[in-house]
């Protein structure tokens, strides 16, 4: 089946429903695809049905302003297709699936909006059953009101573990400590911060929460090892350096059942590779990201990116690029032309200006720093799929080596089901260490159709695909 | 540890069995899987190939691939992105799941 549009919309975060309201307002009615049942993206996810949430409970916040844009979506006309895994891009065509549906969607102009996932960084342990990601835990606790655990320790950087900490304790957990890498603190230099950056203001906020608490914020502290057997049982947490190594000695041992890791974000970068626009490595930004211009359209002309997917900025930059993109399309399209493109993305662009300024302060401070891959040792798992350790990488690094593709070949690493998203990050940079190259000079894994799983039907017409 | 699911602050709707590993398992309508289990103090959904060692749920939003398990029949099926029903026949999925297809 083939189905057309103006324009196609990937994702249903804040930067892809942004940008479909201000399509819309303009005449162009997008199509937006998001493979979640609910709209919102992560941030703003909403409970699923069956499930109503107490305004009372303090994640009411980031629900109600989901909930207030789906609302101005809606009012604007725009329709959200939830469920529709996009699992291909070509110039010109999107291949999407839900359940065993296959189509393909022929676009004029396409917004890719794929949002974030969490900077995966390994250690001993944290394969461990009661280790996951502190987004992972929040969304559990968020639309599920779950709790993930009852004693928990969490380690990171950056604001969300603070929100993250003080939902946990709400909800009845015993929080041990947050462990902060960056000393001098990331919150001493918030006032300059404060109300331009939502997680961060919400993060102020949380730290004087977390002392009232008496949960400390153990800065330049981090977890280096998870023990237990069936899963984790304690944590080995340790004092780090300026670049974020451990310090020989310092190490103490925490009695935990949960272990939260929030280390940043990597932006979702699959499509805007595949359909072969420009890539440069920006390691402030979450490492390789689409080259775009200030209006966030890409290397190829109408296609855009907008929002994490595009280096990793906040829920408040999403909107105001998704915005922007939306509006460019627009014009792309003819129904406005460049003056009132100006015109009506003015206020947008100041905004995204402003936020820059604040935006470069926290990258500055947040970028993942060498020390943290002193942690691996060579037992450590670095592929969780194909359960790759560390010393099967280095032997072959040592044994010449040089390439993402190169391991692939030798070790598999990248190729089980989560395609490279877990692993890659830490080969590039174990590949930077071991043959002296910059991590920028080590080239990605190239992506490769499906970039989300597909039943046989959608198989079927990859191989079509694949052959015209 | 029931109460790993919480009670205030939520109204849940209807509630149904899934069968874990031949064993019934109360769930709430909207809940993942990969939820109920959790909810319930469990924590392994699977076991890896090479070395046997358990798996959980590591990112809940789809991404990783570390909690998938064999879900009425179909191995590798992510348990933090599928909505549990009612009657739903789940197991742990060892290895890459091909002897776990009854
Ligand atoms: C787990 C997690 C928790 C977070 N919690 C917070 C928080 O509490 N507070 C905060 O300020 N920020 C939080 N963030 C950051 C925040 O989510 C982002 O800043 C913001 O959501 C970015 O918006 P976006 O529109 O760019 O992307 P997202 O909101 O991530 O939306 C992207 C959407 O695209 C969909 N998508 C991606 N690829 C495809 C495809 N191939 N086919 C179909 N659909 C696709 C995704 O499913 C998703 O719904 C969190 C991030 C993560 C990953």
């Amino acid at each position: 089946m083939i189905a057309r549009a103006d324009l196609a919309i990937v994702g249903a975060g804040p930067a892809g429903l942004a940008a479909a309201i201000a399509a819309r307002q303009v005449g162009v009615a997008a199509v937006v695809l998001d493979d979640n049942e609910q709209p919102g993206g992560q941030i703003y996810r909403q409970p699923p049905r069956g499930f109503s949430i107490d305004p009372a409970t303090g994640i009411r916040d980031d629900q109600a302003r989901g909930r207030r844009l789906l609302d101005d979506a809606a009012r604007a006309g725009v329709s959200v297709r939830n469920g529709v895994a996009v699992w291909n891009a070509k110039p010109g065509a999107l291949y999407c699936c839900q359940g065993d549906e296959a189509w393909t969607l022929q676009y004029e102009t396409l917004i890719l909006a794929t949002g974030a996932y969490e900077r995966p960084l390994p250690f001993p342990g944290w394969t461990l059953p009661g280790v996951f990601t502190s987004g992972g835990v929040q969304s559990l606790l968020k639309a599920q009101r779950i709790v993930a655990g009852k004693r928990v320790l969490l380690a990171g950087t950056g604001p969300l573990n603070l929100v993250v900490a003080n939902q946990l304790a709400d909800a009845g957990a015993q929080v041990l400590a947050v462990l902060e890498l960056a000393r001098p603190s990331v919150f001493d230099l918030l006032p300059m911060l404060a109300g331009r950056w939502e997680l961060l203001a919400q993060g102020i906020g949380y730290v004087g929460r977390l002392a009232g608490r008496r949960i400390p914020i153990m800065r330049g502290w981090t977890i280096i090892e998870a023990r237990g057997k069936e899963e984790v049982q304690s944590a080995v947490i340790a004092q780090v350096d300026d670049e974020w190594r451990p310090i020989p000695g310092s190490e103490r041992v925490l009695e935990v059942d949960t272990v939260c890791l929030g280390f940043g974000l990597l932006p979702s970068t699959e499509l805007s590779q595949l359909i072969g626009s420009e890539h440069r490595y920006a390691p402030e930004l979450g490492g390789w990201i689409p080259v775009c211009d200030e209006y966030c359209e890409t290397s190829m002309p109408g296609v855009f990116v907008a929002g994490d997917g595009a280096g990793i900025a906040g829920s408040l930059v999403a909107l105001e690029e998704g915005r922007v993109a939306g509006l460019r399309a627009a014009m792309r399209l003819g129904r406005i032309d460049p003056k009132e493109f100006s015109a009506q993305a003015a206020r947008s662009l100041a905004r995204l200006r402003r936020l820059g300024r604040s935006r470069a302060v926290l990258d500055r401070i947040s970028r993942p720093r060498p020390g943290l891959f002193e942690r691996i040792t060579p037992e450590t798992v670095i592929c969780r799929c194909e359960e790759v350790t560390a010393s099967e990488v280095r032997k072959e690094i040592e044994d010449g080596a040089t390439s993402l593709v190169e391991l692939k070949a030798r070790l598999r690493v990248g190729m089980g089901l989560c395609q490279g998203r877990i692993c890659s990050s830490t080969l590039i940079e174990l590949l930077a260490q071991g043959t002296g190259q910059r991590p920028e000079d080590v080239r990605p894994f190239s992506q490769r159709p499906p970039v989300k799983p597909i039943p046989v039907s959608a198989l079927l017409a990859l191989e079509e695909a694949c052959h015209d | 540890m029931a109460e790993l699911r919480l009670v205030n602050g939520v109204r849940r709707g209807k509630t149904f069995d899934i069968i874990l590993d031949g064993q019934a398992l109360l769930a709430y309508e909207g809940e993942t899987v990969a939820a109920v289990i959790l909810a319930s103090g469990r924590r392994l959904l699977r076991l890896t190939r090479k070395r046997g060692e358990p798996r959980s749920v590591f990112c809940n939003i789809g991404v990783c691939y570390e909690c998938r398990m064999v879900i009425d029949g179909s191995p590798n099926v992510r348990a933090c992105q599928t909505r549990a029903s009612p009657g739903m026949v789940v197991n742990t999925q060892h290895g890459l799941g091909e002897d776990d297809i009854a």
